[in-house]
């Protein structure tokens, strides 16, 4: 197990460096730079100034070997477009907002997702079965701009329950609970139905094995059953889906980030690429690879957990 | 960034201005100051667009970020916001020949800083403050747009030292100390000139030239570093303190407790910008009452003119901008004036403001923007104005097919919707075959500045009041000329006007240097001067949208009051 464990953390190098080289040349071959974003064409001069400022002036593949021998050293270098301030304090400040929101929208999406799953299994083809249904392709075909919108005229304009944007850290991290509920709801919604479908064909699945048969066939409480027998044999398809998943939602949405007014890292990742913000971009791919890697890792270390057929 | 202005305000974000002056009507009518009916909490909550780039005068460029550097540091003089003409500000005077502030031969201008200008921490505001701002405004490691764009060249010695990308550190110590730049004695500042400048007051009431404190920046890194923009770091001394900075979310300023123009010192305790990038959240946040200032987003705009409420609040404030489209002078069939006089006629300006833009921004055929007096001519571009018949007739007098023509434009905002429009017209009118190619915003930039267009939409916004900044940009090679666009004529008249000493003559001069790029050689296609469309609340007064010096919707926030509510 801890022989397997440091093997993939190795994996995790070549992984990083070829992310890193994809998404350096992709960022030099796209038609435009950092400097075609001022709003109007500069001067040669100025061009000269600003390539010599951020390294640009040196050859691109020396520029590349001069970011990975920074990143080793965990220093991402600095933001063209937040004039010199450093990436990883970007990264770090706008996390804060972004974690949170992410861990909450896990919380949303597992609770709601894997409860109505289970149900709609459970009392196939009955009312809730079908609500859930619904609520599942609702989730997954509205786009986050429309429902985040749509939520604040409901609730912040028309009924005044919540506040329309913001994100106060009130607590350590814990924001301002009314701020946090649209957010939430609008970033959980697509992993809830996408989890409430996978749950329910999982469950109806398991249901059908002969070993839950026996198990009820052995009197043991229906209870017993489905957390024992059928719940844990089902969570594997669930554990695949939320490793991804989860890193998905803690690197943070450019969406509900923008809507919400909310101080994160997920739209400072989007804006960068349109800004062609090259320390911006390097930095937060980087950070990215390193969450969907990690999680990915935590999902596999799980398997083994909840099952035991599997090791390592 | 600004994603969220791109498009007809992409090629303007830079340097707005404007003229387009405005106070709310409340302030007109109460000639009383600030009475018994303010609100025991005077706190504005105002909309910013996004995280300012920097608060730093050296580097701010965009919008909100010279906001911010102009209400946390004084420049030596300023524009006054509702007449837009010049004061003095930590300089007792403004500098003229009459005065001997500025020498006989036009080349040195001398600064007498007041006595009692003092920093937030109570510091005295010293010569040495703008040596050093000044000296760092033109250092090449800082890469300032405003310095190597407007001061570089003008500054004695600025040229050397703004190209010097390649010298080591001591080199551009000894560069910064040949500067034209000296600190007579602790409260006299001398600035030598190349040449001679009808604009250099205008320059330095510019938030880049404030004064800035060689001890506070370097405390915290070499004079590249951010670190000394936060909150807690920054020393102010303009109007307002920076009081907190939170990243993404939002700014606050309080009142500089140090603040020594007791003309422009502030009622207000607290402004606070909130950060909101999506325009939907800012309006629904107006209406909820969360914010004070919005600006209204296009779609909702003719809502608003029907409310019988939100209508009132509706205050539009003109930018001295300009927007149009470019033609690439370099190949068939825009290297020839009649075809670009029939593109450019063809188009119903009317039906595409009061159609497409919702209303917002007026038609225009001229260059200057009308805030620019006296040099604005509204008979300008008389022959670009629409007309179908006449465009068709310029279009037999080029008297060949123009083929299919590309129009590259950015894909953001509203711009679709407006190239359509124009794609339109040119169909309906010409019967040309236009193709469209939207770009991203970036890839657009770069297409521009490279000259790759056939058309291409182009604007400018300026910078400062003055002609200069809207013709030098149009010479051979200039800034904005990337069209190939090219009149010895034209060149010659716009330098004749920059070095005429009469001032009849040299207003005659600039407008003839528009009549020759506008009327005469169509060297490119004015369609729209824009506007700033926002709702302010009922109890927010004297609040100030201008931008005499700087951008649409750039604020001077110390007149600014909250009444009872």
């Amino acid at each position: 197990m801890t022989g397997y464990v440091i093997r993939r953390l190795l994996w995790l190098a070549p992984v990083l460096f070829f992310v890193a080289l994809i998404t350096f040349v992709l960022m030099h071959i796209v038609p435009g730079g950092p400097w075609d974003t001022k709003g109007r064409p500069i001067s040669p001069q100025l061009e000269r100034q600003l390539d010599a400022k951020y390294g640009l002036d040196e050859p691109v593949w020396r520029q590349f070997l001069t970011f990975g021998w920074n990143a080793l050293r965990g220093d991402l270098g600095i933001s063209f477009q937040y004039q010199d301030r450093p990436v990883s304090e970007i990264i770090r400040e706008g996390l804060k907002a972004t974690a949170v929101l992410g861990i909450f929208a896990t919380i949303f999406a597992l609770v709601v997702g894997v409860s109505l799953g289970i149900v709609s299994a459970l009392r196939q083809n009955s009312i809730i079965d079908y609500a859930s249904v619904f609520f599942a392709t609702f989730g997954a075909s509205t786009p986050s701009f429309v429902l985040g919108i749509l939520l604040i005229v409901i609730f912040a304009v028309q009924l005044g329950w919540l506040p329309v944007y913001g994100w106060d850290q009130q607590w350590w991290l814990i924001p301002n609970p009314k701020q946090a509920i649209l957010p939430t709801i609008t970033l959980g919604v697509l992993p809830a139905a996408y989890l409430a479908r996978i749950t329910r064909s999982s469950v109806l699945e398991v249901l059908q094995q002969d070993y839950v048969r026996t198990a009820r066939a052995k009197g043991l409480h229906e209870w017993v059953v489905l957390m024992r027998h059928i719940l844990r044999n089902a969570l594997i398809p669930i554990l695949t889906v939320s490793g991804p998943l989860v890193a998905n939602l803690v690197t943070g949405s450019f969406i509900v980030e923008t809507v919400f007014g909310i101080p994160g890292i997920g739209k400072q990742f989007v804006t960068s690429i349109f800004q062609r913000d090259y320390g911006m971009i390097m930095g937060t791919t980087l950070f990215y690879a390193l969450v969907v890697a990690m999680a990915n890792l935590v999902v596999d270390l799980l398997y083994g957990v909840v099952d035991p057929r599997i090791r390592y | 960034m600004r994603i969220p202005f791109m498009g007809w305000r992409l090629l303007a974000v830079v340097g707005l201005a404007v003229a387009g002056l405005f106070v709310l009507a409340a302030c007109k009518e109460e000639k009383a100051g600030p009475s018994g009916d303010l609100a025991a909490d005077q706190v504005a909550r105002l909309w910013l667009t996004g995280e300012p780039t920097s608060v730093d005068p050296s580097l701010a460029d965009f919008d909100v970020a010279t906001t911010m550097a102009k209400n946390l540091f004084a420049t030596l003089l300023r524009f006054d916001p509702v007449e837009g003409v010049l004061h003095p500000y930590a300089a007792e005077e403004i500098p003229t020949k009459d005065n001997g502030g500025v020498s006989a031969d036009g080349l040195t201008y001398t600064y007498h800083i007041r006595e009692d200008a003092v920093w937030e921490d109570g510091e005295p505001m010293t010569a040495d403050n703008f040596v050093y701002s000044l000296s760092r405004l033109l250092d090449p490691r800082i890469g300032s747009y405003y310095g190597t764009t407007f001061y570089n060249e003008l500054i004695e010695g600025g040229t050397e030292l703004s190209g010097a990308t390649d010298a080591t550190e001591a080199e551009i110590a000894d560069l910064k100390d040949a500067l034209g730049l000296r600190a007579v004695d602790a409260r006299t500042l001398e600035i030598k000139l190349t040449r001679i400048s009808h604009t250099f007051n205008l320059l330095m009431a510019l938030w880049v030239t404030a004064g800035e404190r060689q001890d506070v920046i370097e405390k915290y890194g070499d004079i590249t570093n951010s670190k000394w923009t936060e909150a807690g770091n920054v020393v102010a001394s303009g109007p307002f303190r920076l009081a907190q900075w939170q990243h993404g979310r939002r700014l606050v300023l309080e009142p500089n407790p140090a603040f020594w123009d007791e003309e422009l010192t502030p009622t207000l305790t607290r402004l606070v910008f909130e950060i909101i990038e999506d325009e939907n959240t800012a309006f629904s946040a107006y209406q909820t009452g969360e914010v004070d200032m919005v600006e209204v987003p296009l779609a909702n705009l003719k809502t608003v003119e029907a409310d019988p409420n939100l209508s009132k609040e509706l205050v539009r404030v003109p930018q001295a901008g300009t927007f149009g489209f470019d033609f690439n002078h370099r190949e068939p069939p825009f290297d020839d004036v009649n075809a670009r006089r029939a593109f450019c006629a063809a188009i119903d300006r009317a039906t595409l403001v009061d159609e497409i833009a919702q209303g917002r921004g007026n038609p225009t055929t001229a260059w200057y923007p009308p805030s620019l007096v006296p040099y604005f001519d509204e008979a300008r571009g008389a022959e670009l104005a629409f007309d179908a018949d006449a465009a068709k007739a310029d279009l037999d007098a080029y008297g060949k097919d123009p083929g299919q023509v590309k129009f590259t434009f950015a894909n953001v905002a509203t711009n679709p919707g407006q190239v359509e429009f124009l794609q339109g017209q040119w169909g309906t009118n010409l019967d040309a075959n236009v193709k469209l190619d939207p770009l991203d915003a970036a890839a657009f930039q770069d297409a521009y500045n490279e000259g790759n267009y056939t058309m291409a939409f182009v604007g400018w916004v300026q910078d400062y009041s003055h002609p200069e900044n809207w013709m030098i940009i149009w010479k051979t090679g200039g800034l904005l000329n990337t069209s190939g666009y090219s009149n010895p004529d034209f060149d010659k008249t716009v330098d004749d006007a920059i070095a005429e000493e009469d001032p009849a003559k040299e207003e005659a001069l600039w407008k003839r240097a528009e009549e020759i790029l506008v009327d005469e050689d169509v060297a490119m296609c004015p369609l729209v001067n824009h506007e700033t469309v926002v709702l302010v609340k009922p109890y927010v007064r004297d609040f100030i949208i201008t931008g005499v010096d700087g951008h649409p919707g750039d604020n001077f926030y110390w007149k600014t009051a909250v009444l009872e509510h």
